[in-house]
């Protein structure tokens, strides 16, 4: 059963997810400017649960105040014209790579931590004493530790990193061709 | 101590981070670009302040709440100086879009 407190979380958390999203996507301006707004006190209130009172303060006194103010007074200064975005057709490739890149993050995030092996307790001083001896060189103790208990990571990290430059290269693509 | 687990926090804070580089990459007019700038700025903000609850088990660490006031003050500057650009900007070429601004010449 889900608490009452974990519940107003999640919903602060969507709040804070589609007012960013709103930002992005509202037609006018004068919009995406209410979203911001709304996005900036559902972050003072998530704040406010991490027990940061004072920065909870400063995000409502600075974030809706200045910096909402000073958007309304260019966009008062300068009319409210709304150019027309590009319009982007729907991509197999990019969807693919995105959703590939979301999975596996998530999938690291959530379990992937779980099944870490623990590195042995004893780890360092035996690495003092075999190498105060010189049997052995310090950077090869190290990189055979460094494979053996943490390569998993090493390869993740590419898997996710080769993923985004995909899908980055053929979103750029995409624009290049329009 | 929060109810949820930390990474849905952090998840959350990196989707910010990556609605605000869409808004920059694909949005022509300035004053959106400025409001993505703006929340790329405040996830970076959420991320320092959520991954210094996670390590101080509940307790945020001072130095990282000052960064996060820092960080806030700038980005309240940024918005002053850009929303002045942004204003010479239309003054001077009757626009906001920015791929216009790129083709005219200066």
């Amino acid at each position: 059963m889900i608490s009452i407190d974990a519940l107003i979380e999640i919903l602060i958390l969507i709040g804070i997810i589609a007012s960013a999203i709103y930002v992005a996507e509202a037609r006018p301006i004068s919009r995406a400017v209410g979203g911001f707004v709304l996005f900036s006190v559902l972050v003072a209130i998530l704040y406010l649960y991490l027990n940061c009172t004072y920065l909870a303060g400063a995000q409502i006194a600075i974030y809706t105040g200045a910096v909402v103010g000073l958007l309304l007074l260019g966009m008062s200064i300068t009319r409210l014209e709304v150019p027309e975005e590009p319009q982007y057709r729907m991509s197999i490739k990019g969807l693919f790579s995105a959703s590939l890149v979301a999975v596996i993050t998530f999938s690291f995030i959530f379990f992937y931590f779980n099944y870490v092996p623990s590195v042995p307790a004893d780890m360092l001083s035996q690495l003092i004493e075999r190498t105060k001896f010189g049997l052995e060189n310090l950077e090869g103790i190290l990189a055979d530790h460094l494979w053996k208990y943490r390569g998993l990571d090493i390869m993740m990290q590419a898997i996710i990193v080769i993923g985004v430059a995909a899908g980055l290269s053929h979103f750029f693509k995409k624009e290049k061709k329009r | 101590m929060t109810a949820l687990p930390m990474e849905i926090y952090f998840s959350v804070s990196m989707s910010i981070l990556a609605i605000g580089f869409y808004i920059l990459a694909t949005k022509r007019n300035i004053l959106r670009m400025l409001l993505g700038i703006e929340l790329m700025i405040t996830g970076a903000n959420m991320t320092f302040v959520i991954i210094s609850y996670w390590l101080g088990n509940g307790i945020v660490d001072p130095l990282v709440r000052s960064i996060v006031i820092i960080s806030i003050g700038i980005a309240s500057v940024i918005v002053a100086v850009a929303i002045s650009l942004v204003i010479f900007v239309y003054r001077k070429f009757g626009t906001q879009d920015i791929r216009k601004l790129r083709e005219l010449k200066w």
